[in-house]
């Protein structure tokens, strides 16, 4: 299933470690050219840290608790380009925080649309991997040295999901809810990086997902086919039901990759063993 | 009606125009016309609309948030 393009990670590693994800992850810290950075040009600019924090706190105070407001109401005409410029400066900061997890908001079932129902949106929220996937994400979203911009630390997160699957979590659950957090609009490139990282393959989350169930998911990781078998595998589980979806694809993919890469690894110590052996017996 | 223009809610206090940018539910998404930084979610008083109520509590904030940010994301896809 990798795509054996060129990569460019693989620089001063022994070749024997280059074939394996241990070098990947040995040296993956997440370079600041990845790094989301402040830019004044349109609707994609990636706010301080600061300011975000700022945006938030001064909305929360302005809308929690105190008086109710008596206002006088009117109505005009704007031009629908300045109102669309208006609104877009004035959620995205504050929708950048909660998508990425930055400040710590856990994004709950009711907002994911799982349903109507407040029953099963509070068991899903409950469950003990929605709310630690959620950590996950928000705990690993850092300020960058210059302070400038913020970044995904995706080398952790891939690593801490790993550990999720490893550990039997259903790989449709952690994957959608990374999905779910690393929007596409903002993140794809890092949410591509993190499923290649977890499932050591290098074709990004879409393309992952296509292979994996090539009708159901041509939309990718974001469709809505994706994304309605990751809310069901919720509420499966919200339900002590087995989820089914397609975990059992992609844990044999998982399986699969770690188990060559162990396997290639022994490989390559037994060739280096059996040689030494041999010199050491008299062979030329 | 110029197709340019639009015709937006406007609800004035405290000497500033804050414009309606979105309503979810009974949610009030508001913004000051001359600061965007200046941003707030209030609830509607169904039986006095030019009564905004404050929200209960932060979990009643975030999820005011969440429900914007939803709306945001399935927008832009």
């Amino acid at each position: 299933m990798a795509d054996k393009k060129d990569d460019d990670y693989y620089y001063g590693i022994p070749d024997f470690m280059n074939r394996t994800s241990t070098a990947r992850r040995e040296i993956r810290p997440t370079p600041l050219a990845q790094a989301r950075t402040h830019s004044s040009s349109g609707s994609r600019s990636r706010p301080h840290l600061d300011e975000m924090e700022e945006d938030f706190r001064r909305s929360r105070d302005h809308s929690v608790g105190g008086e109710a407001i008596r206002a006088r109401r009117s109505t005009r005409k704007v031009s629908k380009s300045w109102i669309q410029k208006l609104k877009e400066k004035a959620t995205s900061r504050v929708t950048i925080a909660v998508v990425s997890g930055a400040l710590g908001i856990v994004i709950g079932a009711s907002v994911m649309g799982i349903g109507q129902d407040y029953a099963i949106n509070s068991q899903i929220d409950n469950l003990p991997i929605v709310q630690e996937m959620s950590q996950i994400v928000g705990e690993n979203v850092h300020r960058t040295n210059n302070g400038e911009g913020y970044f995904y630390d995706n080398y952790e997160i891939a690593k801490e999901a790993r550990e999720k699957i490893e550990n039997g979590a259903s790989p449709t659950v952690v994957l959608g809810s990374i999905a779910e957090r690393m929007n596409e609009g903002y993140a794809q490139d890092d949410l591509d990086s993190v499923v290649n990282s977890i499932f050591d393959v290098r074709v990004g989350a879409d393309e992952f997902v296509r292979q994996i169930n090539p009708e159901r998911y041509q939309d990718g990781i974001h469709g809505e086919n994706f994304m309605n078998d990751y809310h069901d595998a919720l509420k499966a589980m919200a339900h002590g039901e087995k989820v089914e979806a397609n975990d059992q694809q992609m844990r044999n993919v998982y399986d699969t990759n770690h188990n060559q890469e162990l396997d290639e690894m022994i490989s390559e110590y037994d060739n280096v063993y059996t040689t030494s052996q041999e010199k050491g017996m008299g062979g030329k | 009606m110029d197709t340019d223009t639009i015709e937006v809610q406007v609800y004035s206090f405290d000497g500033k125009d804050y414009f309606l940018i979105e309503k979810i539910k009974d949610y009030l998404y508001l913004v000051n016309e001359k600061d965007s930084h200046d941003m707030m979610i209030r609830k509607e008083d169904v039986n006095d609309p030019d009564v905004l109520l404050p929200l209960d509590d932060d979990d009643e904030f975030e999820q005011a948030l969440l429900l914007l940010t939803r709306k945001k994301i399935e927008a832009e896809e």
